[in-house]
């Protein structure tokens, strides 16, 4: 047995030898009952490989992955509801009260509306006279 | 997968679910594709209780890079490329680590307490399990894959990120040097 002979066995369990390459293979396992010998011990240790692989964790592996994501789903839902800074929310909260104070007083009929001389504290006369001027 | 449910959907249903926050569908995935996991892990780093968190930890990273997942490949063989990076990370901690320096170079016990075989057992496939355990991470890794999870040795070098020659090689030198180690061990017993 070659050694040329045994590594192209072992190309061969993983690949396509091809047609020359297989030629020459049949030809060495023929001529040698070691090499065959060989090839047989390799196929019985793949399949020790396969069958004797452990393949399972301990039951409710699943759960036990899906209670280890609880805190990063939590995390992921806060940052899709992004959280308002107080200072904002105290602001906002500040002008929908005084929004909504100034609609029921208006609503009420308490506010009037100002006259032309409270708003400019001048005499009416002079307020037309600079309106015309500016015109 | 005998205990998987037969209405879990398929893998693309499921994954549009769960990031839509099902968790139900998420651990449909989970039962789908964990006994490939398994095999991936126990592989590589042996019947340890340790393998569990690398298993956990190969699905909390997908979970936490789901939407960055595309579905160029498989679930599965994606899945497969995380368990066989965090278990060969595991495998240079171990090797770090006094404990398993010592089984090393000590006398020929096995790296994991749970490898070790009782002495009156003449059980082909432990033995093997054990040789595989002594087998070079990078020789290891193939083999695992390869004969294992049963990757065909296209789909192995695409998950290992090595050339088809490497991976033919490493199969083949691999298998090679199992057969010494089992050999190894058969005459120390």
């Amino acid at each position: 047995m070659t050694k040329r002979a045994l590594k192209l066995v072992l190309r061969s369990l993983d690949s396509d030898p091809g047609t020359a390459e297989g030629r020459r293979l049949q030809a060495a396992l023929a001529a040698s009952e070691e090499l065959r010998d060989r090839r047989d011990r390799l196929l019985e240790l793949r399949r020790a490989v396969a069958d004797g692989a452990a393949r399972s964790f301990r039951p409710g592996f699943a759960e036990r992955v899906a209670s280890r994501l609880k805190p990063a789903q939590q995390v992921a839902a806060s940052r899709a509801c992004p959280r308002v800074p107080r200072r904002v929310l105290a602001s906002a909260a500040a002008t929908a009260l005084v929004l909504l104070a100034a609609w029921l007083c208006f609503a009420a009929g308490r506010v009037e509306v100002m006259p032309r001389e409270a708003v400019f504290y001048a005499p009416c006369q002079t307020i037309d006279r600079l309106i015309q001027a500016l015109e | 997968m005998n205990d998987e449910p037969k209405t879990d959907p398929d893998d693309a249903e499921a994954l549009d679910r769960a990031r839509r926050g099902d968790m139900e569908a998420f651990q449909a995935l989970i039962r789908r594709h964990e006994h490939r996991v398994a095999a991936t892990v126990i592989g590589i780093l042996g019947p340890d209780p340790e393998v569990e968190d690398i298993g956990q930890e190969t699905f909390v990273q997908f979970y936490k890079a789901m939407d960055r997942f595309r579905g160029d490949a498989q679930l599965g063989t994606y899945l497969t490329r995380i368990a066989i990076n965090l278990s060969l990370n595991e495998l240079k901690r171990r090797k770090r680590s006094a404990r398993l320096f010592e089984s090393e170079v000590g006398k020929g016990d096995d790296p994991a307490p749970g490898l070790r075989v009782r002495e009156n057992e003449a059980d082909f496939r432990a033995l093997v399990r054990r040789g595989l355990q002594r087998l070079p991470p990078e020789f290891r890794a193939v083999v695992v894959l390869r004969l294992i999870d049963g990757y065909s040795t296209r789909e192995t070098a695409e998950i290992l990120r090595l050339p088809l020659g490497t991976v033919l090689s490493r199969l083949a030198r691999g298998q090679a040097k199992l057969k010494e180690i089992v050999d190894g061990i058969m005459n120390e017993r």
